[in-house]
Formats: C-alpha cells, sequence, structure tokens
C-alpha cells in the first residue's frame, strides 16, 4: 500500500516536473512582444480595465517662422532676448525682430541696431564671418581678408570689437591674424572667443562687451568643435567628449559622460559657418537643453539620463538637411517652456507643449528604404509639421553602423513582407522591384498618380515608361539624366553610340586631355551602362550574350577614343587623381546607390579645374535648378559646350526615390496621403532635392528666376561663387548665375523627350563593372569576359 | 497454499501489468512530452506550413495546385544545387567514415596517440570565420599555396573550388567523427574477439568478421550525424564566395537563401519539400534496412 502511495507519488512528481519543463520551453520561445530595439515606432498605448486604448496627451508642437527676405536667405548668427521679443541680428543687414507673443515679423528692422560701421563693411562687400552680439549691442566679428592676384592670395583674419557706442577697433589682444577665432556671447556681459580650426590646443578667453578687455580662461586639448556657454559653465566639444570649464572657480570640471555618450556621433562635424548639428542651451537649476536631429533633452548635470522633450523624427528637429544656429529657451510656469531655434535655413521655429494633443500620434505609416535617402528624410520632416496627428516611422536597412549587409537586409525585410509585418511604403531603389511587383508585394498606385495629376502636371512620358500592363507599382520622386557635354557641332553629328566614339576619335584636344573626360575603365563601363545597361538581360530572365559582348565592345572603343591624346606619363601623373576622384565616387555609390554616382556637374569641374578642356563629357546630370543645373549649366558654359541626353537604348532617364505602397499596408490611406504630399506638396514647396523633380509644374516654379536687381526687375548677375583648392596649389573658382529663359525652355524640351526609364538589375550591372574592366583595358578578350560575366550570372539569372 | 498465493500475484501482477502498462506508458511519454512537444511545435508544424505553402502562391497565398514543384523540378539553378549537394555528400560521408574509423583504430593501436585525442577536436572548436579567413589566405589566388607552388590559380573558384571544399569538411569533422568511432569500439565484446582469435582468425578477419558487424548501429549514427554535418558547411562557402559562389560549390541553401532574399517563398517551400522527401526517404530505408539485418 505504501509503496502504492510511493508510487503515485512518483508519478506525480513526474508530471509535475514534466509540466514546469514542458512550460519553461515554451515559455523561453514564445512570441513576447518586441521591446522596440532598432525601430523608432511609437511605445505602445497603456490599456486600462475595461479594455480600450487610453491615448497619453501631451506633445510640444512647433510654429514655423520664416525669415526669408524676397525668397532670398539673410544670414542671421544668433537669437538675443528682449522685452517680449527676439532679436535676430544678421551679418550684412540689421537682422529682424519676432515678437514672442505673436510669434510674427515686427514690421520694421530697427536700424539703430545695425551700426554703421558694418553698413560699411556690408557695402564695401567685406567678408564676415563668426559675428556675435551683446545684449548692449556691442559686437565682435571677423573679417576674412584675401591679398595678392588670382590663384596666388594669401589670407587672414582680422578681428574687431565693436562696442557699445559703436566704436569699431581691431581686437588683436591674443591672437594673431593668420588664427581663425569663434565667438559666442554668453549672455553676462561677457563675449567669449576660442583660438579654433587646426590647432592642436585650443585656447579659450573672454572680452568685457562694456570695456572690451580681454581675460585669458584656460586652454584645452585639441580643436574645438562647438562650444558654448550655460550658466557658470563654458562647454567645449573638443572631439573626445565635452569638455566643462567653471568660470567661477576657474577650473576644468570632471565630464559629464552621459552627456558625452549622448552627443557621440553628432559632435562629428559643423558646417564650418557658425551652424551646428547639436546646440545646448542653459536651464533651470543644473539642468540643460540639449537638441540634435535625435530631438529635444533636459539634462540635469552629471544626472543619469537624457530626458526626452521632443521625438525629432516627429517634427523638423530629424531634417537632416537644416542646421542649428542658436536657440532662445522660455521658461514657463507649468514646467514646460517654449524653446526657440533658429535653423541656417533662416527658419525660426517656436515649439510649445500642447496638453490637447496625443503624445504619440494615433496613426503610424512605416517607410523602409535601403539605404539613407535625403528626399525621403526631407519629406518626412515636411509632413510631420504639417500632419502631426500621422507619425512617420523611417527605417533605413542598411544604415552602415550596425555591420548588417545588403542580402541580410533584404532577407530580413523578406522576413517581415512575408509576415505580413512589412513596411507601408518601400524606397524601392536597389530592392528587387521585378520580383516584389510579381509576388505581389506592391500595389498598383494608379489612383495616386490620377489624383496628383488632377492638381498638378508631371512628366508623363516618365511615369509611362513605368506602366506595368497598364498599373503602376511604384512612382518616382526625382530621376536623374545621363548627358553627354560637347559642342553644338559635334553633338548634333551623334545619334548613337558608335557615332558618339567616332565623334571623339576624332575630336582634336591639346595633348595630355582625356578627351571625353572618362579617365578609368570603371567610368567607362558605368556611363555606358546608364544609357544600355537595360538591355543585357531580355525580358525572358536570360543574359543577352551579343549584347553583352556588343557593350563591352563599345565601352573598349570609347575608353580607348578616352585615351587617345595621353602618354604613358601623362597618364602615370593622372593615377593619383584618378584615385582620388574614384574613391569619392565610389563612396557616393555606397552611399546613395549606383544612380547617385558620376554627377555631370562634378566631372565638369574635376576637368576644368586641372585646366583640362576635353572634347566631351558625360555623366549623370540631377540635382535641384538653383544647385544643380545653374551649376552644371555654368559649368558646359565655361568650357563652350552644349549638352544632349547620353546616346544609348532610347533617351533614358534612371529614377531616384521610387515610392512604392505595400499591398499589405496597415494604413494604406495615409500611407497614399503621404505618397501624395511627397510628390505634390512638398515637391511644390521645396527647391532643393536629389535629382530632378518628377513634378512639372514644380520644376517650373523652380526655374523662375527668384533674383531681383536693384529695381525688383529679374537679375541674370551671379548670386553664388564657388572656389575649389586645386593639385598645384592655386584655386579654381567660378561663379553662377540664374539662366535664360530660353535655357531652361530647351532644358524643359529634352525632359519631355525622354522615352526610356533605366530600371537595371544592379547585381548584372554590379558584374558588368567588376569583370568589364578587364576587356576594357585589353588585359582580357571580349570573349573571355563575357564568359567570366556570363559565369557569374548564371546562377542569378537561372534562380 | 504459497504456490497458489505466488499464482495468484503472478495473474494479479499480470492483471495489473495490463492496467499499469497504460499507467507507465504515461509515465514515459510525460518525459518524452517537453521534446516531443518542441519537436511538434518547431519542427513539424513549421514544416507543415511549408508543405502548405509548396502548393501555393508565395505572397498571395492562392492555391496554385503542383505548379510551384513543376517550377522547381525544371529550375536550372535548383538542379545544380542538387547534383552538387549530392555529390559533396557522395564524396564527403564515405572519406569521413572510413577516415574517421582507421583514425579511431589506430588511436586504440597506438595508445601513444590516445593523448593527441583532444587535439583532432581542435577544429570544431574554432569559428567557421576564422577558418575561412586562413583558407582564403592559403588558397587564394594570390594566397600562401600559389607562392610556394609559383602558380596563379585560384583554388577557390572552379573545380578546384570543390575539393577545397571537401578538404575543409574532412578537417573540420574527422576528429568528432573518430572520437564516435572510438566509442563505438569500445563497445565491441572483447570475448567475441577472444573467441574468433582462438578459432585461428587474424587482425584482418576479427576486424572485418567481428568488428565491422557489431559497429553497424554505431554507422548509422555517425553517418546521419556526418549527414548533418555536410548539410551546416554551407556557413563556410557563404563565408567564402557569398550568395553566388563558383559554381562547382553552390549548394542546395544557396538556392534557398536567394530565393528567400526575392521572396520566392513558394519555390523555396517546394524545393525544401523534395529535399525533405529524399533525405527522410534515404535515412529510413537505411534505417529500415539496418534493423531487419539486426
Amino acid at each position: 500500500m505504501r509503496s502504492y502511495q510511493r508510487g503515485k507519488g512518483k508519478t506525480a512528481l513526474v508530471l509535475f516536473l514534466a509540466a514546469v519543463l514542458f512550460t519553461g520551453t515554451l515559455a523561453g520561445c514564445g512570441g513576447g512582444t518586441s521591446d522596440g530595439a532598432g525601430t523608432d515606432g511609437p511605445e505602445q498605448e497603456p490599456v486600462f480595465g475595461d479594455g480600450t486604448a487610453q491615448t497619453a496627451m501631451g506633445r510640444y508642437t512647433e510654429t514655423e517662422l520664416s525669415l526669408t527676405e524676397n525668397g532670398q536667405y539673410q544670414d542671421f548668427c544668433q537669437l538675443l532676448a528682449g522685452e517680449g521679443e527676439l532679436y535676430i541680428p544678421a551679418y550684412n543687414s540689421a537682422g529682424v525682430r519676432v515678437g514672442l507673443e505673436d510669434f510674427a515679423l515686427k514690421e520694421e528692422p530697427d536700424e539703430e541696431l545695425y551700426p554703421e560701421a558694418l553698413k560699411t563693411r556690408s557695402e564695401e562687400q567685406d567678408y564676415l564671418m563668426d559675428m556675435a552680439v551683446a545684449d548692449n549691442n556691442a559686437r565682435m566679428y571677423t573679417v576674412f581678408v584675401s591679398e595678392g592676384e588670382s590663384g596666388q592670395e594669401s589670407f587672414y583674419y582680422d578681428k574687431y570689437f565693436l562696442s557699445a557706442d559703436k566704436t569699431e577697433r581691431l581686437w588683436a589682444d591674443a591672437v594673431d591674424k593668420d588664427t581663425s577665432v569663434d565667438f559666442r556671447y554668453g549672455g553676462d556681459g561677457w563675449f567669449y572667443v576660442s583660438d579654433s580650426w587646426g590647432k592642436e590646443d585650443t585656447r579659450f578667453y573672454r572680452v568685457s562687451a562694456q570695456s572690451g578687455e580681454t581675460e585669458y580662461l584656460c586652454e584645452l586639448e585639441g580643436s574645438v568643435i562647438y562650444f558654448t556657454i550655460c550658466g557658470n559653465i563654458l562647454f567645449a566639444d573638443m572631439g573626445d567628449g565635452i569638455h566643462m570649464y567653471d568660470l567661477e572657480q576657474k577650473q576644468e570640471m570632471e565630464k559629464d559622460t552621459v552627456l558625452c555618450d549622448f552627443i557621440g556621433s553628432d559632435s562629428r562635424y559643423s558646417n564650418g559657418s557658425m551652424a551646428f548639428s547639436y546646440l545646448l542651451c542653459s536651464g533651470k537649476d543644473d539642468s540643460i537643453y540639449v537638441v540634435s536631429q535625435k530631438g529635444l533633452y533636459r539634462h540635469v548635470l552629471y544626472g543619469g539620463v537624457m530626458e526626452q522633450l521632443i521625438d525629432g523624427s516627429l517634427c523638423s528637429l530629424g531634417d537632416i538637411s537644416k542646421m542649428f544656429i542658436d536657440m532662445y529657451v522660455e521658461e514657463s510656469e507649468n514646467g514646460m517652456p517654449v524653446f526657440y531655434l533658429l535653423y541656417d535655413t533662416a527658419e525660426l521655429m517656436r515649439f510649445a507643449y500642447d496638453p490637447d494633443m496625443p503624445s504619440v500620434p494615433d496613426t503610424v505609416v512605416t517607410v523602409y528604404s535601403l539605404y539613407e535617402c535625403d528626399n525621403v528624410r526631407r519629406v518626412i520632416s515636411g509632413w510631420q509639421k504639417k500632419r502631426p496627428d500621422v507619425y512617420v516611422s523611417y527605417e533605413v536597412g542598411l544604415s552602415g553602423s550596425d555591420g548588417v549587409t545588403k542580402d541580410d537586409a533584404l532577407k530580413n525585410l523578406a522576413t517581415r513582407l512575408a509576415a505580413g509585418e512589412g513596411p507601408d511604403i518601400l524606397i524601392l531603389d536597389d530592392l528587387p522591384y521585378a520580383s516584389y511587383k510579381e509576388k505581389g508585394v506592391l500595389a498598383d498606385l494608379g489612383d495616386v498618380y490620377e489624383k496628383l495629376q488632377a492638381e498638378h502636371g508631371y512628366f508623363d512620358n516618365i511615369i509611362s515608361a513605368l506602366r506595368d500592363s497598364g498599373k503602376l507599382y511604384c512612382l518616382p520622386m526625382s530621376f536623374v539624366v545621363p548627358v553627354l557635354t560637347g559642342e553644338a557641332e559635334d553633338l548634333k553629328k551623334i545619334d548613337s553610340v558608335e557615332s558618339m566614339i567616332q565623334a571623339i576619335r576624332k575630336k582634336e584636344v591639346p595633348a595630355g586631355t582625356f578627351k571625353a573626360g572618362l579617365r578609368d575603365e570603371e567610368s567607362v563601363l558605368q556611363c555606358l551602362s546608364f544609357s544600355m545597361g537595360q538591355s543585357l538581360v531580355r525580358e525572358d530572365g536570360t543574359l543577352d550574350r551579343e549584347k553583352l559582348e556588343r557593350f563591352l565592345e563599345l565601352a573598349k572603343e570609347l575608353y580607348e577614343a578616352d585615351r587617345e591624346n595621353m602618354s604613358p606619363e601623362q597618364l602615370e601623373n593622372q593615377q593619383l587623381i584618378l584615385q582620388s576622384f574614384g574613391s569619392l565616387d565610389a563612396q557616393m555609390r555606397n552611399r546613395q546607390g549606383y544612380y547617385m554616382s558620376k554627377k555631370a556637374g562634378t566631372l565638369l569641374q574635376v576637368n576644368l579645374s586641372f585646366g583640362r578642356k576635353s572634347g566631351f563629357t558625360m555623366g549623370n546630370l540631377e540635382g535641384d535648378i538653383r544647385y544643380g543645373f545653374n551649376d552644371f549649366y555654368t559649368l558646359v558654359q565655361m568650357q563652350g559646350h552644349d549638352y544632349t541626353v547620353l546616346p544609348g537604348e532610347g533617351k533614358t532617364c534612371l529614377p531616384i526615390s521610387m515610392f512604392g505602397l505595400s499591398s499589405a499596408s496597415a494604413s494604406p490611406e495615409a500611407a497614399k496621403e503621404f505618397l501624395q504630399y511627397a510628390l505634390s506638396d512638398y515637391l511644390m514647396e521645396t527647391e532643393h532635392i536629389d535629382g530632378i523633380s518628377i513634378n512639372r509644374d514644380a520644376l517650373l516654379k523652380n526655374e523662375e528666376n527668384p533674383e531681383r536687381d536693384e529695381a525688383g526687375n529679374p537679375s541674370y548677375e551671379p548670386y553664388s561663387y564657388q572656389a575649389f583648392s586645386i593639385q598645384d596649389g592655386g584655386r579654381f573658382e567660378f561663379e553662377v548665375a540664374w539662366c535664360q529663359p530660353e535655357v531652361y525652355e530647351s532644358f524643359n524640351a529634352l525632359l519631355d523627350g525622354l522615352d526610356n526609364v533605366n530600371l537595371c538589375d544592379q547585381m548584372v550591372i554590379g558584374t558588368v563593372l567588376e569583370e568589364g574592366v578587364a576587356a576594357v583595358n585589353g588585359s582580357k578578350s571580349i570573349e573571355e569576359t563575357a564568359d567570366a560575366i556570363e559565369k557569374k550570372m548564371q546562377l542569378y539569372l537561372a534562380e | 497454499m504459497r504456490s497458489r498465493k505466488k499464482c495468484s500475484f503472478i495473474s494479479r501482477n499480470k492483471e495489473r501489468k495490463g492496467r499499469r502498462l497504460t499507467g507507465g506508458r504515461l509515465v514515459y511519454l510525460t518525459f518524452l512530452l517537453p521534446s516531443l512537444g518542441g519537436v511538434c511545435f518547431f519542427v513539424l508544424l513549421p514544416f507543415g506550413d511549408v508543405v502548405r505553402r509548396s502548393f501555393v502562391t508565395a505572397m498571395t497565398g492562392e492555391f496554385n495546385g503542383l505548379e510551384n514543384y513543376k517550377t522547381v523540378l525544371v529550375n536550372q539553378a535548383f538542379l545544380l544545387a542538387v547534383g552538387n549537394t549530392l555529390r559533396f555528400v557522395a564524396v564527403c560521408i564515405p572519406l569521413l567514415l572510413a577516415g574517421g574509423l582507421l583514425l579511431a583504430l589506430a588511436m586504440n593501436k597506438i595508445p601513444v596517440l590516445a593523448y593527441a585525442k583532444s587535439g583532432f577536436l581542435l577544429p570544431q572548436a574554432i569559428p567557421a570565420a576564422t577558418i575561412v579567413l586562413v583558407w582564403k589566405l592559403i588558397f587564394e589566388k594570390q594566397g600562401f599555396l600559389n607562392g610556394m607552388l609559383h602558380t596563379g590559380i585560384d583554388f577557390m573558384d572552379g573545380r578546384a573550388a570543390f575539393w577545397v571544399l571537401v578538404g575543409t569538411y574532412l578537417w573540420k569533422n574527422l576528429g568528432y567523427t573518430m572520437v564516435l568511432w572510438m566509442a563505438a569500439l569500445k563497445t565491441v565484446p572483447e570475448d567475441v574477439l577472444e573467441a574468433a582469435r582462438v578459432d585461428g582468425a587474424g587482425s584482418v578477419t576479427c576486424f572485418v568478421r567481428v568488428t565491422l558487424p557489431c559497429l553497424k548501429g554505431a554507422a548509422y549514427t555517425i553517418g546521419l550525424l556526418s549527414l548533418l554535418n555536410a548539410m551546416k558547411v554551407f556557413r563556410e562557402v557563404y563565408l567564402i564566395g557569398g550568395a553566388y559562389p563558383a559554381k562547382e560549390i553552390y549548394l542546395l541553401q544557396h538556392v534557398f537563401n536567394n530565393w528567400y532574399t526575392r521572396l520566392d517563398f513558394d519555390k523555396m517551400a517546394a524545393g525544401a519539400v523534395l529535399a525533405a522527401a529524399v533525405l527522410g526517404t534515404g535515412a529510413f530505408l537505411m534505417e529500415r534496412r539496418l534493423w531487419a539485418e539486426e
């Protein structure tokens, strides 16, 4: 009996242990919820007893105030608080005043605030840098001085102190004139100065805004990236973290590791014009505010946390094209201060806390791209300003910081798509577009395009070329056009790649000049692939051997024609330039994908900057009007050239930032709205995108000349000056003016005439670029190279 | 009386055995339940889903009949991968089993070698990435081997790549297999061997007639483990040649991996079912034969 009971006890124990083991096994592998690592999606909303989700309320919202005058940026330098207003001084004008109550510009800038000495300098077109303004309107600034003949100039920096009674005197108390400095006003009656830029160590001084007397503060190891004064502490980013110097105790303080870790990679760049990737500003008690693309944070010195007040991805803070100049904090009674932030795009933003706004937007739209896409970042930033109720989460497959390969990223995406948890919008650049289309991953965007067309004109010739059996699975935001530049007479004779090679061979150029400016094998292959790459693979997915061999033959001929005028010694001398340019171009390709490399404007600059007037140039025409086409056209004219579409398989363009809508999108309506905004409102509002806008109306709008002369008529005087140091120690410089209307007319006609969209398979092109080099330089025969390419592609295409 | 009691105990015991057998089975089943549950949950159910997916389209899930199987069976990449995988298995498994056994016998015969036993397991402990790096240094066009031979052969490409892979597999798994064989050799009854020797059998006869038949059961297990390890060699190949290595070392996992990247789940599912069917049938037949002989 006892034995039986013992047996029962054993059985029960076994059953219990087995149950525990089984439950443990399952629990260890249970679904669970994601901890959100690696995503920037909003947190789960709390669910209350009745099972309904109650939205947490309260969020900072932003208001924008444009400070541009007649569409022109003013070069503002600082925010200065006054009685119920902010004064924003500028380098070459009186600046502007903004009322804090109504957040609007005051009618007239107060000319009293603009000292005569600065007016004179502005009229004499002195180049002012690094200005700081005190409460009493005393100023410190640098004047950049260049002496000597063009190409042989010497430079130095004159630093000035302009007292409150408007007397200007040279400030040379501590720093010699060869050294550039940075000025800040500390808000405590002192200007702070760092002798920065290129020095091994940096010395800090302060200058009294009243008397102009100089006091030495300290010396820190390294070159300063950014410094500011918060309360009694000087914060200086020396590249190895934020150093802190106690201005009362006159001694360096211990580093705040939490702050240093947080700033991390944000500290690595500034655009060299007093605009920064992050800012610090003093707060209540021992706290400081930190603003960066990540958002706006509060941090108590030596505390363990960075408290997020504003999420950068929900507002304009996340816009990568903007940098910060200055921030002003207006403390409020409810403990939620109002923040004023000045961008380098002459925009003043006000961030005020709205207790009635949901802390996390109800609707989320996820956008995925393989590479970081500047166009998408800008669109999201604009969208979040317009629609704070719809959160756009942007995911980048290859962020470059986590060692993920392209293959890994594609597999991760495939897993999510298969699970029905994929992104709502896919940026299809370098993604397997054909496969996604065939598998039904992408939804038809025909209805979206119809709505867009009802509002604006688009390059329908390009969109039509993207249609597949009447359906539209992608909509590009912009495109680039492979172009050929050369003398107008020569270009008229070119209608095919063969005739182009003939024209290049016939062209007479000075000895030591590349005839087509192509320089190396890969450039030749890449340029030809822009206009011919798509035809290498047949519709049935097999490699067209005949076309591949012809492609390689043409590339070889083009390569030989390009360097006909170069002796072996001259080619040897060019090696260094080739390597450095090749590596720059490869960086561009790795960062933004294949289409964003080989910029025609850059190639022209390279040719001209070395005094090489090549007979032809070929590359991609991309960019907006102001900074893309105008620069390109100026350089084309400098070379005495005209331009046309690069010959090949039709008149080809390469689409970029291609939006696709997931057929399994959880928020299809919001995603479609986002798409419409990107291609309609955003493109109409902006003048700066990568590539040529697919929205024809937006392009036409950007072609309108905003430059005005004194009478208010369109001005064709230069609005931009560009200079580059070149290898022999000299400088290459050029000025850019707005083009005449007929130039844009012929540009538009060229764009309207495009009839082919190159969606070539990146795997195929990658292999051709890699293996084709041997055929182009003759180290292997065409047949051998074609064999090697075929062998490599065999498996890929057979799959 | 006593005998009656005994008989009645036996009959009661028999009776109880019938009833208690169910309880005993329940205990065994309870012990089995966690692993059985795990296998069902993580292997059988997902495989069931793979079988389902092999009959539907990749993303839309529409019924596609046998189309996926037809596509896969005419897919040149799949057929090449199957061929390469079978060739690899056909070359490697016999070499590994024979090599491991010979080494194990040598270890048993020469006691000094037993000290080197742990050394043979070392390749198992080296991470795949390190092995690949060393292999590249040795076998690439500019590698040590070409330097020594004054040749310019790319051993990582073409036919040579297959043999480099075979070498890698053998080098990595030989020690482990040898240890398994050594354990199996210890189970061969010494008295049977002794009896054979007394009957005049030489060492070769003893090995062929006594040792080998006794190792049959172990051979099945070691063979199966070697087969599974052969499937894991993809890791090294992928690190050497990426998603598209030399044609000769393009294995079944490559084609599955690449299909997955391009969302060809339908083809992948059909291919996986076919591969599982072939492997499963092979293993089943081998097991059946071994059990039947025993």
